[in-house]
C-alpha cells in the first residue's frame, strides 16, 4: 500500500519537488480558505460575537442550517437582501454592457490598426488606459462626473448642450445616471485589453490566406466573415472571459467613485463586490457576507463552465 | 500620375488620421488628469476648462485697527490696510489649506486647518508663533477616548470647521463623521482638553459664538450648547426641533441674549433666557435680496449680505421688545454694493468700530462707514495667483498628506511581492511546462481556476484566521506579548499577496517555458548537468524575458490592490490606494491633491509600460487575466 503511494512520488520526485512551494502556498491561501468560507457561511457570525471568530455558533434554530442563504436571498426585512437584489441586477447590466462594448470597440480598433503603418506606436498609445490602476480610474472619473465643476458637464455646457443654471445639469453620481457613470470609465479601461488581444490574434493570421481568397474572388466582407472571424474566435473567447470575470468582480472603480469612499452608488449604482464588502467588513456580518460570496462564486462557476463548453474546441488551437 | 498617387496615399492618410483621433480621445482623460493636477483647487472647484483663473472667495473677514484680515477659500490670508487710494494688500500668507477657519483676538490670529492643525499667528506680520499639529492633537487624546474616535485622524482626513478665541481659551472643532465634541486650548499653558456634550446625544459642534461675559454659544447638529468659560461647564442646552426651530440653520449670529437664526431667506430671533423664538423676520417684515449669505450686527442694526447686495434693518425690530412693524428701518445704501460690483453676492460682512466690512465671491473687499446711512468709503480686490501651473500641489501631497508614507509602503510591498511570487512560481511553471507527472492536467486547471475566485472569498476566511492566529499566539506567548500580528503589518500583506499571485504568475511563465526549444535540458544533461543544474544553468537564463514580463504583471496587480490592503493594513502601513481612498472619503474638497495623487500613482506604471511595452504585450496572450 505504502509502496503504491510512494512509487509515483519517488518516480517523479523532481517534478514534485519543483511543484511543492506552489502547491503548499495555494493550499493555504486558495484551497483552505474556500473550504472555510463555506463553513463560515453556515455560521451565525456577526458584530456581537466577533471575538469568537471561526468558533461562532451555527445559524440558529428555526431557520435551518442554510439560514444565511435563505435570509439574503428571500428575507424582505433583511437590509442585506434588498441591497443584494439591486446589486445583482446592476452587476449583470454593468458586466454585460462593458464586456459587449469593449469587445466590439476592441475588434474595430484592431481592424483599424491593420490599416495604418507604425502599428506598435499607435497600439501603445491606445492601450495606455488599461495600465492605469482601476482605483485611479474611479478617483479621477469621480471628479470628472461632478455635477457643477466636473469636466463632463462643463464640456457639455461649453458645447451648448447644457444651459446656464448649474442646478439643472445632470447628476452623474446619484440617481439613474450612476449606471453610466460606472459603465463609461469601465469601458475606457477595458476596451484596450480587447484591442490588444484582437490585434495579437490578427497577427497570427497568415497574409497568404487573404491573398488566396482574393484570387478566388471573395470581396472584403466575405473575407472578413469567412477568414477573420473564425480565426479570431480564440482571442474573442479570452476577451469575453476576462471581461465577465474582471467586471463582475469590479471593486476598485465603484469604491473610489461613490459615496465618499464607501463605494455605495445607491440603488442604481451599487455593485456586488462593494455590497458584500460593506456588509462584511463594515457591518461585520461575516456569516451572511460569506453566504453572498458563495452565491456569487457559484454564479461565476456556472458562467465559466458555460464559457468553457462553448469555446473548448477553439481553445485547443491556442495550446 | 498625381491621381494614382492619391489613390494609393489617400486611404492611408484617412485611416492614419482616424487612428490618431481615436488615440487622442482615448488619452484625453489621462491628459486631463495631469492637467488638473497642475491647477489650483479653486479653479477645479469652479470647473474652468482652460487656463482662465477664477478669483478666490472671501470666507472670513477679521477687522483690525487700520485694516482687515481676509481669509479666502483656498487658505490664503491677506492683510489689507486702509490707505488713501483704497484698500491695499500689505501682506499675504498662503497656507494652502482648503477651508480653514479663523479667529482674531487682539494681535493673535488663530487658524484652524484640517491639514496643519491649530496655528497661532501674529496678526500684524502673519508670521507663525506656535503650532499644534494634527499629530499632536491626536496624541493628546487618542488614549483617553474610547471607541477609537481619533484613530482615523490623520492630516487631511478632517476638515476645519470653526475656531474661536475667547479670554484665555480657544475652542476649535473639526468637521468629520463621528467627531463628537470640541477641543479646548488653554492659551497660557498650551494644554489641550476635550469637551463632549451629551452622553446619549453627542453634539457635533460646527460654530462658536461669543456672547460676551465669558459665555460662548456652541452651535451643532443636535442643538446649541451654552458654555461658561470661567468655570468650564455648560449652563444650558437647546435642541433643534424642541426649543429651537425644527429646521437647522447654517448661519447663526449672537445678539446680546438672543440668537439670530438665518434660513434661506428668512430669519428668526431666539431668546436664550426666554427659550423661545420671539420674532420672525421674512420678506413681509423687510428682508429682501434673496438668500441670506452673511450676517453681522452693530450696536443699532443687523446687516444682511445677499446675492444682490447689502442692507441693514433696525436692530430693535429684531429685539425682544419690539413688536411694531413700522420700526423696521431699511437703511439706504448710498454707494450700492451689489450687482454692479460684488457680482456673486456679499459673502462676508463684519463690523468693528463704526466700519462695516464686506467681502465678495470674486475677491472683492469693501469698507463702508456707518453714519446714519452706510457710506462706502474704500474698496479693493484680493490678488489673483499669478501662475496657472501649480507644481506646489505635488509638494503639498507630501506635506499635507502622508503620501510619502503611502508611496513607500506601496513600493515596498509591490516589489517584495513581485520578487517572492515570481520566485515561487518559477519552479512550478517549469514543472508544468517541461516535466511529466501524474495530475498535470488537474494542476494546470486548478491554477487557472483560482483566477475566477473573487478576492473577498479568500479575504473573509483569511482575515478571521489571521485574527485567530493573533489571539491564540498571544495566549501561548511563543511569539512574544503581541503575538503573530498579520493584520496591520506590512509583512502580513506581503506574505499573503506573494502566495495569492503565484497561480497567476505560473500561468504567464508557463508559456515562456513552453516556447523554449524542446531539447534544451537534454543537451545540458549530455554535458553533465543534473536536472537541477540544467534548470539553473540553462533554462533559467533563457527564460529571463518571461520573468521580467511576469514581474511587471504582478507589480501592476499589486499596485492596484485595494480590497486586501484596506482590511489588512493599518495607519502606518497604508498603501497608496488605501491612503487615497481615506483622503477622498473624508476630504472631498481637495480635488487638486486628489488629481496629483492619481497622477503620481499612474505615471510610474505608465512609464514602465511604455518602456517595456513590446515584451509586456508579448506576454499577454497566455495571461488569461491580470488578476
Amino acid at each position: 500500500m505504502i509502496h503504491r503511494l510512494w512509487r509515483p512520488i519517488r518516480q517523479y520526485r523532481v517534478a514534485w519537488g519543483f511543484l511543492l512551494p506552489a502547491i503548499l502556498g495555494m493550499f493555504l491561501v486558495h484551497f483552505l480558505p474556500l473550504v472555510q468560507l463555506v463553513g463560515i457561511s453556515l455560521l451565525d457570525s456577526r458584530r456581537t460575537n466577533l471575538g469568537l471568530g471561526l468558533s461562532a455558533p451555527a445559524v440558529g434554530e428555526g431557520t435551518g442550517i442554510l439560514g444565511n442563504y435563505v435570509s439574503i436571498l428571500t428575507e424582505k426585512s433583511d437590509p442585506f437582501h434588498l441591497g443584494l437584489v439591486d446589486a445583482v441586477w446592476n452587476t449583470i447590466l454593468f458586466t454585460a454592457v462593458v464586456t459587449a462594448c469593449s469587445f466590439f470597440l476592441g475588434l474595430l480598433g484592431a481592424l483599424l490598426l491593420e490599416k495604418v503603418g507604425r502599428k506598435g506606436f499607435w497600439r501603445t498609445l491606445l492601450v495606455a488606459p488599461w495600465i492605469v490602476p482601476a482605483y485611479v480610474v474611479g478617483l479621477v472619473w469621480g471628479v470628472f462626473w461632478q455635477q457643477d465643476s466636473g469636466v463632463v458637464n462643463q464640456s457639455l455646457h461649453a458645447l451648448g448642450f447644457l444651459g446656464e443654471d448649474r442646478s439643472l445639469w445632470p447628476m452623474w453620481l446619484s440617481g439613474p445616471l450612476t449606471r453610466w457613470a460606472l459603465i463609461l470609465p469601465a469601458i475606457w479601461r477595458e476596451w484596450p485589453y480587447a484591442l490588444l488581444l484582437f490585434s495579437l490574434g490578427l497577427q497570427t493570421i497568415p497574409r497568404r490566406i487573404y491573398e488566396a481568397a482574393k484570387l478566388d474572388g471573395a470581396n472584403g466582407w466575405v473575407r472578413f466573415r469567412k477568414i477573420t472571424v473564425p480565426l479570431l474566435i480564440p482571442a474573442g473567447s479570452l476577451v469575453l472571459l476576462h471581461g465577465v470575470v474582471y467586471n463582475a468582480y469590479s471593486f476598485n472603480l465603484p469604491l473610489m467613485m461613490f459615496g465618499a469612499g464607501s463605494g455605495n452608488g445607491g440603488k442604481q449604482g451599487d455593485l456586488l463586490m462593494p455590497t458584500i464588502f460593506r456588509n462584511t467588513f463594515q457591518r461585520w456580518d461575516f456569516g451572511r457576507g460569506a453566504a453572498a460570496t458563495v452565491v456569487l462564486m457559484v454564479g461565476m462557476l456556472f458562467l465559466v463552465a458555460l464559457w468553457y463548453r462553448v469555446f473548448r474546441s477553439d481553445l485547443e488551437k491556442l495550446r | 500620375m498625381k491621381r494614382s498617387h492619391w489613390r494609393r496615399r489617400g486611404p492611408r492618410l484617412f485611416w492614419g488620421a482616424l487612428v490618431a483621433a481615436v488615440a487622442l480621445v482615448n488619452l484625453m482623460p489621462l491628459l486631463w488628469m495631469v492637467f488638473s493636477s497642475l491647477k489650483e483647487n479653486r479653479d477645479l472647484q469652479a470647473g474652468t476648462l482652460g487656463f482662465s483663473r477664477s478669483q478666490s472667495r472671501v470666507v472670513a473677514l477679521l477687522p483690525r485697527r487700520e485694516g482687515v484680515l481676509a481669509g479666502t477659500d483656498n487658505g490664503d490670508i491677506h492683510l489689507m490696510r486702509l490707505e488713501s487710494q483704497g484698500l491695499v494688500v500689505r501682506g499675504t500668507r498662503a497656507m494652502g489649506s482648503w477651508g480653514a477657519a479663523y479667529s482674531l483676538q487682539e494681535e493673535s490670529l488663530w487658524v484652524l486647518s484640517g491639514e496643519d492643525g491649530i496655528l497661532l499667528m501674529d496678526a500684524g506680520s502673519l508670521s507663525e508663533r506656535k503650532r499644534w499639529s494634527i499629530d499632536e492633537i491626536r496624541q493628546a487624546f487618542v488614549d483617553r477616548l474610547p471607541g477609537g474616535v481619533w484613530a482615523d485622524l490623520t492630516p487631511g482626513s478632517v476638515e476645519a470647521s470653526s475656531i474661536l478665541s475667547v479670554g484665555e481659551q480657544v475652542f476649535a472643532t473639526f468637521r468629520s463623521k463621528g467627531f463628537p465634541g470640541v477641543i479646548a486650548l488653554d492659551r497660557k499653558t498650551g494644554g489641550l482638553r476635550f469637551l463632549v456634550f451629551g452622553q446619549e446625544l453627542p453634539f457635533a459642534i460646527d460654530q462658536f459664538l461669543d456672547l460676551g461675559k465669558g459665555r460662548v454659544a456652541m452651535v451643532g447638529d443636535k442643538g446649541v450648547v451654552l458654555w461658561q468659560t470661567s468655570n468650564s461647564r455648560s449652563t444650558d442646552q437647546f435642541l433643534w426641533g424642541q426649543d429651537l426651530p425644527a429646521e437647522r440653520s447654517a448661519l447663526v449670529v449672537a445678539l446680546d441674549d438672543s440668537l439670530l437664526l438665518c434660513q434661506r431667506n428668512h430669519a428668526e430671533v431666539f431668546s436664550l433666557p426666554g427659550r423661545k423664538v420671539v420674532r420672525t423676520l421674512d420678506t413681509a417684515s423687510g428682508l429682501r435680496g434673496g438668500k441670506i449669505l452673511a450676517v453681522t450686527a452693530d450696536e443699532r442694526r443687523i446687516w444682511f449680505g445677499t446675492a444682490s447686495g447689502i442692507y441693514g434693518i433696525d436692530r430693535r425690530a429684531g429685539a425682544v421688545q419690539a413688536t411694531q412693524e413700522d420700526s423696521l428701518d431699511l437703511l439706504p445704501v448710498e454707494h450700492p454694493v451689489g450687482n454692479a460690483w460684488m457680482s456673486s453676492g456679499v459673502l462676508g460682512v463684519a463690523y468693528s468700530g463704526g466700519r462695516l466690512w464686506m467681502g465678495g465671491g470674486q475677491g472683492e473687499i469693501a469698507m463702508g462707514r456707518i453714519a446714519g446711512p452706510l457710506v462706502m468709503e474704500r474698496d479693493g480686490r484680493l490678488p489673483q495667483g499669478e501662475r496657472t501651473i501649480r507644481l506646489e500641489n505635488y509638494r503639498d501631497l507630501w506635506q499635507k498628506m502622508d503620501f510619502g508614507l503611502f508611496l513607500r509602503n506601496s513600493l515596498l510591498i509591490s516589489l517584495a511581492v513581485t520578487f517572492l511570487s515570481v520566485f515561487l512560481a518559477l519552479f512550478s511553471a517549469y514543472a508544468l511546462a517541461r516535466l511529466r507527472f501524474p495530475g498535470k492536467e488537474a494542476f494546470g486547471l486548478a491554477t487557472l481556476a483560482t483566477q475566477a475566485i473573487p478576492g473577498v472569498a479568500l479575504l473573509i476566511p483569511l482575515f478571521m484566521t489571521f485574527l485567530w492566529l493573533q489571539k491564540s499566539s498571544r495566549e501561548t506567548k511563543w511569539f512574544g506579548e503581541a503575538g503573530v500580528q498579520l493584520v496591520g503589518t506590512w509583512w502580513g500583506v506581503t506574505l499573503l499577496y506573494s502566495v495569492f499571485f503565484v497561480p497567476f504568475s505560473i500561468w504567464i511563465l508557463r508559456a515562456f517555458f513552453q516556447a523554449l526549444p524542446r531539447d534544451l535540458e537534454a543537451a545540458a544533461q549530455l554535458d553533465g548537468c543534473s536536472s537541477w543544474g540544467a534548470f539553473y544553468r540553462v533554462v533559467l537564463p533563457a527564460v529571463r524575458p518571461g520573468i521580467l514580463v511576469t514581474g511587471v504583471y504582478v507589480f501592476l496587480s499589486v499596485w492596484d490592490e485595494l480590497l486586501f490592503a484596506w482590511v489588512l493594513t493599518a495607519e502606518k502601513t497604508y498603501t497608496v490606494p488605501v491612503g487615497v481612498r481615506l483622503f477622498a472619503g473624508n476630504y472631498q474638497t481637495r480635488f487638486d491633491l486628489m488629481m496629483a495623487a492619481a497622477t503620481v500613482a499612474t505615471l510610474p506604471v505608465l512609464a514602465m509600460f511604455f518602456l517595456l511595452q513590446r515584451r509586456i504585450i508579448a506576454g499577454i496572450a497566455p495571461g488569461l487575466s491580470r488578476r
